[in-house]
């Protein structure tokens, strides 16, 4: 009888790249077992939607399981604890002054100085259950960073290598947009390639900001231009999903599943036989054979979020790939210590695992235009600015591009909740209501039409540069349900990434003077900055250099970001065993049957969101290790 | 003689500005308006026994004349319970609106009562997560501010 404990490959993680891969290798009769720390989807797709519309607050990880919050004798809810559930998660709302650092609320172990403001989820399908479906490529100068702009790092590979992969997971994901309009910024398409669907048709959002922008100055000599913004998201029916019909709610649920996410191709891959998806099944060890190669990965299994253990496994491969992305993998290598023959955890003897943690901090603005947008429709965002992508400023400070929101300002204050609660009862924390009149009637409809229909939002996704002392590590102090450390979590913004949102508050406001749009966005304060996690201070000079704060002369400003659910960074790709995790093949340089994939191999963050290229990079992976099962 | 139901819509109707014909369609699916009545009833304590005592002209006058006072203060529940589907707590809204709180709790009724929210509606889009319409439609102009809230 055969060993149901062994097989071709065991795959860590049932998200974007383990579902990709799990795909591709099981297409090709490979024996492949998922261990999965979540639930199935199956289970839960139903619920997670009634989840989110009775959600008090609607997070990206309202959704999904275990429940991050819990509610009082009156049903109001606060946040669960997360030492009482067998798997933890971060939720956004714990990064208040109060919370992110308080164990009984915060998941992740936070040491600051600032707070890492992004989350994931412990899922069938993953995080990519909650993405927004944007699918760019980076540009080339991207991957060569230090020979190009002397900052940062260099990737081990390059534009032109991937991208053939590139096109690969566009056609696997189902992405809509016209390769025409994507060539900015030197990125290449081979001859007559085209998307598997055409664009996303532009919103009237989107219209107005390109109006608004076309007669607006080059920015650091670059000239804005909007762009359409290649997704994950159906223009027209695909893969036998259902056409976009504008949710507005691409993050955190699709309700239609018009947007890719990993649970289509995880239905694809268990079409196979020889794929199998162990659920509620936790990786805790990564075990190494005398032969320096990984012998078995052991897992804890559980029955309720709130019971403990009850169970446990052991599987074994011939092949290994970890793909729990940027803070469970490095969490698994680092808890991975095999009875002290690997003190510093599996894959670690550069002792760059969990190091590098970076995220696109977002810089968040605002505005109300003359005449209406007509914000609330459409998918979440449609198109963006990219122009600033890529650029000579490059080598002074941080790259960013554009996001355009189609969501009226849900993000920036909560609408329309807010809006509706100052005309309602005459507050005005909305700033929309200076006269701070309470309404009822036909006076409060013409008043809310009027507030709503001219809100819109730009995110700028600045680039953070990979950093020794942003870190994922394992918590001295606080543990999980099943007795597994938390990962802790230092984080801090370097000065070339916080010039970065000099600059991008610098164009928004331009933007917004361009449009003739009135900017309504949070001035951050000093007490702002000193008191709240997400907030920090930039001093800088007359040319751009960052000096220490009362220099004379000098100019302070403040910021608060906010994450982009970007986790990258922490097991990087490199040309140098000594400095980086995995090589260019996304192999441990230290244990050659075992892979680590996801966007914790990206040297650098990069200027796009990044589920397009840990895609490309999966499918790439899987390749690799075809090859090498022969 | 007005039941509590019809009594109930008008007072809401006057006080959202939506049409008591949207607010309780003849082809009434979701039922919103009985379920409202019913959970405030259940919820709203004396202060909403004494609101459906009132006219929907003697609710406003109460509204405008002591506007913290516990009828106006119910009045603002029923407000943002057809505004946004949920349920405000009286006392927690009392002290947003007088400052002393930057947070007014609340429950969201239902999923129903979710994806019925008029806010959205008066903002002449949709609830994030519940659209009726089709691939596209972001692309045009929405329908008029009348069609979608009723009254002239």
């Amino acid at each position: 009888m055969a060993d149901t404990n062994h097989f071709d490959v065991v795959i860590v993680g049932a998200g974007v790249s383990g579902a990709l891969i799990a795909k591709q290798l099981g297409a090709a009769g490979k024996s492949v077992c998922i261990l999965e720390a979540g639930i199935d989807y199956k289970d839960s797709a139903a619920e997670a939607l009634q989840r989110f519309y009775t959600a008090q607050a609607k997070v990206p990880e309202s959704p999904y399981t275990p429940a991050i919050v819990t509610p009082d004798a009156q049903g109001v809810q606060s946040p669960s604890n997360p030492s009482e559930h067998v798997i933890g998660r971060a939720t956004t709302l714990t990064l208040g002054e109060d919370s992110w650092q308080n164990s009984n609320q915060a998941y992740m172990d936070q040491q600051g100085p600032l707070a890492f403001a992004s989350t994931y989820e412990r899922v069938g399908g993953g995080t990519g259950r909650h993405w927004l479906g944007t699918s760019l490529r980076f540009p080339p100068n991207d991957f060569k960073m230090k020979t190009v702009y002397g900052v940062e790092e260099d990737w081990p590979i390059d534009y032109d290598d991937l991208e053939d992969w590139y096109g690969k997971a566009e056609h696997e994901m189902g992405v809509s947009a016209n390769a025409a309009d994507q060539g900015y910024h030197d990125i290449g398409f081979p001859s007559g390639y085209s998307y598997p669907m055409p664009q996303i048709l532009d919103s009237l959002v989107d219209d107005a900001v390109k109006a608004g922008i076309s007669g607006l100055e080059p920015q650091e000599g670059i000239k804005l231009e909007v762009t359409n913004t290649p997704a994950a998201r159906n223009s027209v029916p695909f893969q036998n999903r259902r056409q976009c019909a504008g949710n507005t709610n691409c993050i955190p649920i699709c309700p239609i599943q018009a947007k890719w996410d990993p649970t289509v191709t995880l239905y694809e891959a268990r079409q196979s036989p020889s794929v199998e998806i162990r659920f509620k099944s936790v990786a805790s060890e990564i075990v190494v054979g005398e032969d320096n190669l990984v012998s078995s990965i052991k897992y804890l299994t559980y029955d309720t979020f709130d019971g403990g253990q009850t169970g446990s496994g052991e599987v074994t491969a011939e092949r290994y790939i970890i793909a729990a992305h940027a803070i469970e993998t490095p969490r698994l290598l680092l808890m991975s210590t095999n009875d002290g023959k690997t003190p510093n955890g599996v894959a670690n003897s550069s002792g760059a695992v969990g190091k590098h943690l970076m995220d696109h901090p977002i810089y968040l603005s605002w505005a109300h235009t003359k005449d209406p947008v007509f914000g609330y429709r459409g998918p979440l965002s449609t198109s963006g600015i990219e122009s600033m992508r890529d650029g000579a400023f490059r080598s002074k400070h941080a790259a960013f591009r554009i996001e355009i929101g189609n969501e009226g300002w849900n993000f920036p204050i909560g609408d329309p909740y807010t809006t509706t609660l100052d005309f309602v009862l005459g507050t005005n924390h909305s700033q929309l209501n200076d006269s701070g009149t309470a309404q009822q009637g036909k006076g409060l409809v013409t008043a809310l039409n009027h507030a709503l229909t001219r809100q819109f939002r730009l995110g700028f996704l600045v680039e953070q540069t990979p950093e020794d002392n942003c870190t994922v590590g394992l918590s001295a102090t606080y543990k999980d349900r099943l007795g597994l450390p938390r990962p802790s979590i230092t984080y801090d913004l370097s000065d070339y990434t916080k010039m970065g949102f000099v600059a991008a508050k610098k164009v928004s406001s331009n933007i917004y003077a361009a449009m003739g749009a009135k900017e309504f966005t949070k001035t951050i304060t000093k007490e702002d900055a000193d008191s709240d996690p997400t907030s920090f201070s930039v001093t800088y000079d007359a040319n751009g250099a960052v000096v220490p704060e009362g220099t004379a002369g000098a100019t302070t400003e403040y910021f608060q970001y906010f994450g982009a659910g970007h986790i990258v960074g922490t097991y990087r790709m490199g040309s140098d065993s000594t400095n980086s995790v995995v090589d260019k093949d996304q192999r441990s340089w230290d244990h050659q049957n075992l892979f680590l994939v996801g966007s914790g191999v990206f040297p650098t963050v990069a200027t796009g969101n990044p589920t397009l290229t840990l895609a490309a990079l999966a499918l790439w992976a899987a390749d690799t290790v075809l090859a090498d099962l022969g | 003689m007005s039941n509590d139901l019809d009594n109930f819509v008008a007072i809401s109707s006057a006080l959202t500005g939506i049409a008591a014909s949207k607010l309780r369609p003849s082809l009434d699916t979701h039922k919103t308006a009985q379920a409202y009545l019913d959970y405030a009833t259940e919820h709203g304590g004396s202060a909403f026994t004494e609101l459906m005592g009132l006219s929907p002209a003697e609710v406003l006058e109460a509204v405008a004349n002591e506007p913290d006072g516990d009828i106006a203060i119910m009045a603002n529940c029923v407000t943002l319970m057809w505004y946004l589907g949920a349920w405000y707590f009286p006392d927690g809204l009392l002290a947003y609106k007088q400052g002393s709180s930057s947070f007014a709790p609340s429950v969201v009724i239902s999923s129903d009562a979710y994806t019925q929210g008029w806010a959205w509606k008066v903002g002449q889009a949709h609830p994030m997560g519940y659209s009726e319409l089709r691939y596209g439609y972001w692309s045009g102009q929405p329908s008029t501010l009348s069609d979608l809230v009723g009254g002239e």
